[in-house]
């Protein structure tokens, strides 16, 4: 499941683009991403209409609803590698 | 009109184009590769070899132009790249916390209800969308 600051007509375009599956959830107002404390707060680059951007985050949550692992990059042009994030779900579930 | 500053200043265009290029496509993918060493050197080779342009003898509009492509767009991925630090904040969730509830639409416009989790572990990814 994810949570971006796309637009729910992004959100579809996008997953047509990259043949993406799951569930998206649009979150443009960051309303979600504040919850979480994952905004960016290095507000040197914000996009035009946007409020900011999320850190990208990935989160392993149990059936009881408590984050079991995280993964966060420290610099907006990573992300979390396919292969680390399928161990750490192998490790936790 | 074509003279050795011509000559350098399109090669730092060319440079800036083919290297941006091979980034672009990296990133579309999703596999920056971690040692960007060569990616950073040759933005600054764009740069530096569009400045270089400026300086030389034989510099005319031609050259003048392509040089300032260069230096505008090698500085502006550089710029960029300087600026990709991410802030966290102290109120990001860590692990061992309890999710807090939330909703949200869906690209169909349906409200998803943090609720509906219960019971099954999730994977949640936050991420830029198309930015």
């Amino acid at each position: 499941m994810a949570v971006c600051t796309d637009t729910p007509e992004q959100i579809a375009n996008g997953r047509k683009k990259h043949g993406l599956m799951g569930t998206f959830l649009a979150d443009p107002k960051l309303e979600v991403t504040d919850l979480f404390g994952l905004r960016n707060l290095n507000t040197a680059l914000r996009p035009p209409g946007l409020p900011g951007l999320p850190i990208p985050t990935t989160l392993l949550i149990d059936s009881e609803g408590i984050v079991r692992w995280k993964d966060q990059s420290a610099d907006y042009m990573q992300r979390s590698n396919p292969d680390y994030v399928r161990a750490a779900l192998n490790e936790y579930f | 009109m074509l003279t050795i500053a011509t000559d350098i200043a399109a090669l730092a265009v060319v440079l800036l184009v083919l290297t941006t290029m091979v980034w672009f496509k990296r990133v579309d993918r999703v596999a920056i590769p971690d040692n960007r060493f060569v990616f950073l050197l040759l933005w600054w080779l764009a740069v530096l070899l569009g400045a270089a342009s400026f300086f030389s003898s034989q510099a005319n509009w031609l050259s003048g132009i392509y040089g300032a492509l260069a230096i505008l767009g090698g500085g502006t991925l550089l710029a960029l790249y300087a600026l990709r630090k991410q802030g966290v904040g102290e109120e990001a969730i860590s692990v061992g916390e309890a999710i807090p509830h939330f909703s949200a639409v869906d690209e169909e416009g349906v409200i998803f209800d943090s609720l509906a989790m219960a019971g099954s572990p999730v994977l949640l990814k936050f991420f830029r969308g198309h930015w």
